[in-house]
């Protein structure tokens, strides 16, 4: 009985997301359309999709179990991406949008080409490489994720917990685009806020109300209730605490994410979906990390701290609610795959091929083409996820460094350092992948485990800016700089 | 000590969410005012009658 209302629920949903998907599909029917909705989204639909987009899996079961696993520590990740969401909006969307509409830019890449005048197509060569091979293991990631939740939730079995996921969100990709994409992400973006708004009180109530809950957890480990955890101020918490805020610089420059920006319908849009998007990142992470800890005296014990989530929504929620969770979950997981699906599709279709070998072919015949790439990437990506089910988290946090690395310190310099040049831009590009790389293999471990995003961002930074110095600024493009400064006005 | 959480874990909480909060409120007040201004009637005192 509870498995049929779960099930219920999940054929509910997935018809809401193929009715999107056919609404979508009329404005994929070019490379525009298939890649940013014909830059036409309204500023809800942007705010909301991109904070799904960036959560993906991870705030769901990742965030609360690490409220579960240690506590207050887990607020340094609020700190971090609330700062790191607030700072997008506030600094980098506006003068971004600027830019690629000057340039009637579709894609990172393109922006990043026509920015640095890059007649040869390097910055699309080695985005695509980067893109390609961080977003294999980021949708491997996702979908490990999918067959864990439909195992758990329903009994399906892994493997075909992974097959149902994809299928899912490659139809709605296919056939949808962009438009449906965003208006997905968003729906299944508001699904997760109310889950995670939910989550805690229901966890607090269970546990006796938040006193009690506090008791629980100092009698269970006093380190749950302190900033720094069981690590102390000493170099190991610190290194700790940094590597959480860290993660919320990723907000700051991730072509995932910069794509929604591209898409917004004008300025206007960027202005109000800020507002909407630091909210609900609020409601996302303190909903997660209050609900994980409210778990943690519920439910103490687990050998997964990832599993709370669902632990908690069968044992204090109805069936229809658990049908419910187990849809936010896949609603996380599916926000993300479907975004990364069309940015590598993008990478692809858009810059290698129409770009960069300069195919010629009508856009009927290249949005086909982007459909045909989407499907492949999602297929590469589930035979990984079906031959490696490693850990979920450890896989989504390097590629999320990974893309990051590469993009953010160059975009940041490209859009407030005139000095910056094509050579800076590359060196920067190169240096920030190959140090997140480099740094998870062979270093990360010494090193208290420093999270790979800083020393990545210290290497982009640092390569994009030596190598800037080193060589000559176009002035054009200096004072293309001061242009779009004047064009967007004062931050505050 | 309140409500049972220690004080710094509780200004940790705060900053974690007041921060970017602040800064999101400051610059969309600050954008608004530039509409509004941008749009606005001058008053006659402003337009003269000369």
């Amino acid at each position: 009985m509870t498995s049929i209302t779960v099930i219920s629920v999940l054929v509910g949903y997935a018809f809401i997301l193929l009715g999107i998907a056919l609404w979508g599909s009329k404005e994929s029917q070019d490379l525009k359309g298939y890649y940013v909705a014909g830059k036409r989204l309204p500023a809800w639909v942007i705010a909301f999709s991109s904070n799904a987009t960036g959560e993906s899996a991870w705030l769901l079961l990742g965030l609360t179990g690490m409220g579960y696993a240690i506590g207050v520590h887990a607020f340094w990740v609020i700190l971090g991406e609330v700062l790191g969401i607030a700072s997008a909006w506030v600094w980098v969307a506006r003068p971004f949008k600027e830019y690629t509409d000057r340039f009637d830019s579709i894609t990172v890449p393109d922006y990043l080409t026509d920015r640095f005048r890059d007649t040869k197509h390097v910055f699309r060569w080695i985005s695509a490489i980067i893109i390609l091979s961080m977003v294999m293991a980021y949708t491997a990631a996702q979908l490990t994720g999918s067959g864990k939740a439909f195992d758990s939730f329903l009994g399906t079995g892994y493997t075909a917990g992974v097959w149902i996921g994809l299928i899912i969100v490659l139809f709605y990709t296919t056939v949808g685009g962009f438009k449906a994409v965003a208006y997905s992400d968003c729906l299944q973006g508001i699904l997760m806020l109310g889950c995670l708004i939910a989550l805690p009180i229901v966890g607090i109530a269970a546990a006796g109300g938040w006193s009690e809950m506090i008791t629980g957890l100092a009698a269970a480990d006093p380190a749950l209730l302190r900033p720094m955890g069981q690590f102390g101020l000493g170099a190991a918490g610190i290194a700790s605490a940094f590597g959480f805020v860290a993660i919320g610089f990723a907000f700051l420059g991730s072509p995932q994410l910069l794509t929604r920006f591209m898409a917004a319908r004008d300025q206007k849009q960027i202005i109000d979906g800020g507002f909407w998007a630091v909210l609900c990142v609020i409601g996302f992470d303190v909903g997660a990390v209050l609900g994980g800890m409210s778990g943690r005296t519920l439910f103490p014990g687990l050998v997964d701290p990832e599993t709370i989530l669902p632990e908690m929504s069968a044992a204090l929620f109805p069936a229809f609610f658990t049908g419910i969770f187990l849809v936010v979950v896949l609603a996380a997981i599916m926000s993300t795959v479907d975004s990364l699906l069309l940015l590598a599709s993008s990478a692809i279709v858009r810059d290698i091929v129409q770009k960069a070998m300069g195919i010629r072919a009508s856009e009927r015949t290249l949005s086909n083409l982007a459909r045909g790439v989407t499907v492949v990437i999602g297929v590469v990506g589930l035979v990984v996820a079906l031959t490696e089910p490693a850990s979920i988290f450890y896989f989504v946090l390097f590629a999320w460094s990974g893309i990051a690395c590469a993009f953010t310190p160059v975009v940041l310099c490209s859009l407030f350092w005139k000095r910056t040049t094509k050579l800076g831009a590359i060196a920067g590009m190169i240096g920030g992948f190959v140090v997140t790389v480099v740094w998870t293999i062979w270093f990360k471990e010494k090193f208290y485990d420093l999270y790979e995003m800083i020393p990545g961002f210290i290497a982009g930074f640092f390569c994009t800016i030596s190598v800037s110095l080193m060589t000559d600024v176009d002035e054009d493009i200096a004072d293309e700089v001061d242009s779009v400064r004047r064009a967007v006005g004062p931050v505050f | 000590m309140i409500s049972g959480l220690p004080i710094d874990a509780w200004v940790l909480l705060f900053c974690a969410v007041g921060l970017g909060l602040g800064l999101e409120v400051a610059f969309y007040r600050a954008q608004k005012r530039r509409i509004t201004s941008k749009h606005r009637v001058p008053s006659q005192d402003e337009i003269g009658t000369g």
